[in-house]
């Protein structure tokens, strides 16, 4: 899928989440992401960020999903690394578990998310998932 | 033919769990002390990052002990902004099937859908680990037994 119409997805599930917080010049997600970059603060509505990921690829796919997300953190601050579990909700299947070379099997993938551009890798991450 | 679920004691969750207390003690080559006795020193210092928070895996271990299965598992320590609350979020998922084992869906209206992906409980002392994987062991249990019921019922060729 193009860069552009996840952006565009991005963008549109970011002002969703974040609209009523914002009444002249609302931030973009890409701001939004800068910001939180910078200051990666405890205040931050940091959830957010996964949330706007979450929304667009459901958009992008036209389907729903049951997620889970954990924003991660050390002793001061957001680490900007966030843990996503995502669930078929039709057949409950796992689909971000995956076997490792152990013989093990993870239950969630960890993606750094402090740029637009993370955010696409994100994006595209899951909908080659659930593809 | 309609499968159940096996049914534990507190006391054979307890000796799980202390079976579980005494591999970690021996995987870290640590001197022997007591679970009350750790379980002391993480309500003093759950949220300094380097206490070494041990619940999830005595939790998760327990009950694999006592279903007798192995199973994959992420579990997230909810924090507030001003840290650690206490609280366990657990996602559990059949390693073979990929079957998220707590996932839960539900309706309050019948046209909404909503979910919940994990079991969650709040430690702060030994019973309520116990309780933790009570709820943890009902609804795995439950899950197993209704993917089991479904291969069963499924039509066969």
């Amino acid at each position: 899928m193009e860069r552009e119409k996840i952006i565009a997805a991005l963008e549109t599930a970011f002002a969703e989440i974040s609209g009523a917080e914002y009444e002249d010049e609302p931030e973009t997600f890409a701001e939004f992401l800068e910001s939180f970059k910078k200051f990666r603060d405890p205040d931050f509505p940091v959830y957010w960020i996964p949330w706007t990921i979450e929304e667009a690829v459901e958009a992008l796919t036209g389907r729903k999903f049951g997620w889970h997300e954990d924003a991660f953190k050390d002793e001061w601050n957001y680490t900007g690394e966030f843990g996503f579990v995502c669930v078929d909700p039709e057949t409950f299947r796992c689909l971000t578990a995956e076997r490792t070379d152990d013989e093990r099997c993870t239950v969630s993938v960890v993606f750094p998310i402090l740029s637009i551009d993370d955010a696409v890798k994100a994006v595209e991450y899951f909908l080659q998932l659930v593809q | 033919m309609q499968l159940g679920q096996q049914t534990f004691a507190d006391e054979q969750i307890k000796q799980a769990i202390e079976e579980v207390w005494q591999e970690l003690l021996q995987e870290a080559d640590a001197e022997d002390y007591s679970l009350e006795e750790y379980l002391e020193h993480y309500r003093k210092y759950w949220n300094d990052p380097e206490f070494p928070n041990d619940i999830p895996e005595i939790i998760m271990r327990a009950v694999e002990k006592l279903i007798g299965k192995s199973l994959a598992w992420y579990c997230e320590l909810v924090r507030d902004p001003s840290g650690f609350t206490g609280e366990y979020s657990f996602i559990v998922v059949d390693p073979q099937t990929r079957k998220c084992l707590t996932y839960r869906q539900f309706t309050f209206d019948g046209v909404n859908v909503h979910y919940f992906l994990s079991v969650a409980g709040t430690v702060i002392y030994y019973e309520d680990i116990i309780r933790l994987v009570i709820k943890l062991l009902d609804q795995i249990q439950s899950a197993l037994a209704d993917a089991q019921n479904a291969a069963l019922q499924a039509p066969r060729r």
